[in-house]
């Protein structure tokens, strides 16, 4: 089971290596849109768990369209590299966003566009609730 | 007393205002209260982007550690590494204590409350007070390795420097800057080299660090408070430009200093701070 994570702090994420391990889940962690994207050319991974604003310190959410937030957002830019990976390889991976921001509009954005989860940083337990029922069913 | 706030950006003193203004002195109250007006839309984008960089900074080491904590607790990891994650989980948590100190000597630094040439300074032999932090910060060892950034400390050097006159908490605070700024800005594959040397009544700790290039012209502005240079502006990481602001204000109150010299070739540059020698 692959698990891509992507995150500008990889020592913040460490933890899900220690998590999915037991489960049967393998992580590759990466950093920058541009790894991810090559992470991709080996095959799409079976979960994805990506931090969207890796990229900026803080670009305003409000308000943003579709096609501005992806440009603007590295995550969701990787999201619609991966929508569009996705569609070619008729393969399907579970996506889990996450964020420091706590909004219902993000939340929104990320369920219509990506057909994905969201979950706030905060709420670690909740996270790590989610990633393993979605690893559980991967695997059954 | 009523405890006077001040905002970020308004440390300067404000003279008092007289009953009788002449024409040029009403001029200089007018464009001063423009300014003054600027001012304060600057001040609250920086005290709003200081907040939001303060949680986000807090929120991500805690996270960690309550993740840890939690696979620890339901039995994810084998008894040795539950040790291993445990000893990360205390160099989180530190990391967490240190930021809420600098807001706190934030807090002091814009209010009245803080008067730094009344803080305790002891002699302390030049050696421990780096070392101290490499001890007790080894996180940040952890941080540079998942970036391929390799750190060579040249302990030797230290060894050999007398005692200084320093003031503990904050030269934690002025090392753990460096070291936030090198885990956050450092390119892949480089490395950050610390070393000791001696001066007439000073001791200095070099900090080289392969990262963002740093204009000649912004050497000193880096070191203004809210400064973010437009090379670290397009860089991931967040940050509100207060943490070397800080670093020079609480090295200047043990009337030390820190600056910076930027390499010759781009990005190679070199963070020198300043103890005065004990006598």
């Amino acid at each position: 089971m692959r698990i891509l994570v992507l995150d500008d702090e990889p020592w913040s994420v460490s933890w899900i290596r220690d998590f999915v391990k037991p489960l049967g889940g393998e992580v590759e962690l990466v950093e920058t849109f541009d790894q991810a994207v090559s992470a991709c050319k080996n095959g799409v991974p079976d979960i994805a768990v990506i931090d969207v604003m890796i990229g900026q310190s803080s670009v305003p959410f409000q308000g943003a369209t579709l096609a501005n937030a992806e440009e603007q957002w590295q995550g969701l830019k990787f999201l619609r590299h991966l929508r569009v990976e996705l569609r070619a390889s008729k393969k399907t991976t579970e996506i889990i966003v996450y964020s420091v921001l706590d909004r219902g509009d993000l939340a929104d954005l990320v369920v219509r566009a990506y057909q994905g989860h969201f979950r706030t940083k905060g709420d670690v337990s909740q996270f790590r609730k989610l990633l393993g029922s979605l690893l559980r069913e991967k695997t059954s | 007393m009523a405890k006077q706030r001040r905002s970020l950006t308004k440390l300067a003193n404000v003279p008092a205002a007289g009953n009788k203004t002449s024409a040029s002195e009403e001029h200089i109250s007018q464009v001063s209260s423009l300014s003054q007006d600027a001012e304060s839309e600057i001040d609250s984008g920086l005290d709003v982007a200081f907040l939001d960089n303060v949680a986000h900074q807090l929120i991500a080491p805690l996270q960690t550690v309550q993740a840890h904590c939690e696979n620890i607790y339901e039995g994810y990891l084998s008894d040795e590494e539950s040790k291993k994650r445990l000893k990360e989980v205390i160099g989180h948590l530190r990391m967490a204590i240190q930021l809420a100190q600098r807001v706190r000597f934030l807090y002091e630094l814009v209010s009245d409350e803080g008067d730094h040439k009344q803080r305790p300074t002891e002699v302390v032999p030049f050696s421990s007070v780096v070392t101290q932090f490499i001890d007790g910060y080894n996180n940040y060892l952890l941080m540079f390795r998942e970036r391929g950034v390799q750190c060579d400390i040249d302990a030797d050097s230290m060894n050999e420097l007398p005692s200084v006159k320093n003031w503990s908490l904050a030269s934690q605070q002025v090392i753990m800057n460096l070291f936030d700024n090198a885990a956050k800005y450092c390119r892949g594959g480089s490395t950050v080299r610390i070393a000791g040397k001696k001066g007439r009544g000073i001791v200095q700790a070099h900090f080289w660090t392969r990262s963002t290039e740093i204009p000649e012209s912004d050497k000193e502005r880096i070191f203004d408070k809210g400064f973010r240079s437009a090379a670290v502006r397009t860089r991931a990481a967040a940050g509100t430009g207060l943490g070397l602001w800080i670093s020079r204000q609480l090295m200047r109150a043990m009337d030390g200093d820190i600056f910076c010299t930027p390499g010759k070739s781009g990005g190679d540059n070199r963070f020198t701070i300043v103890w005065k020698a004990a006598k």
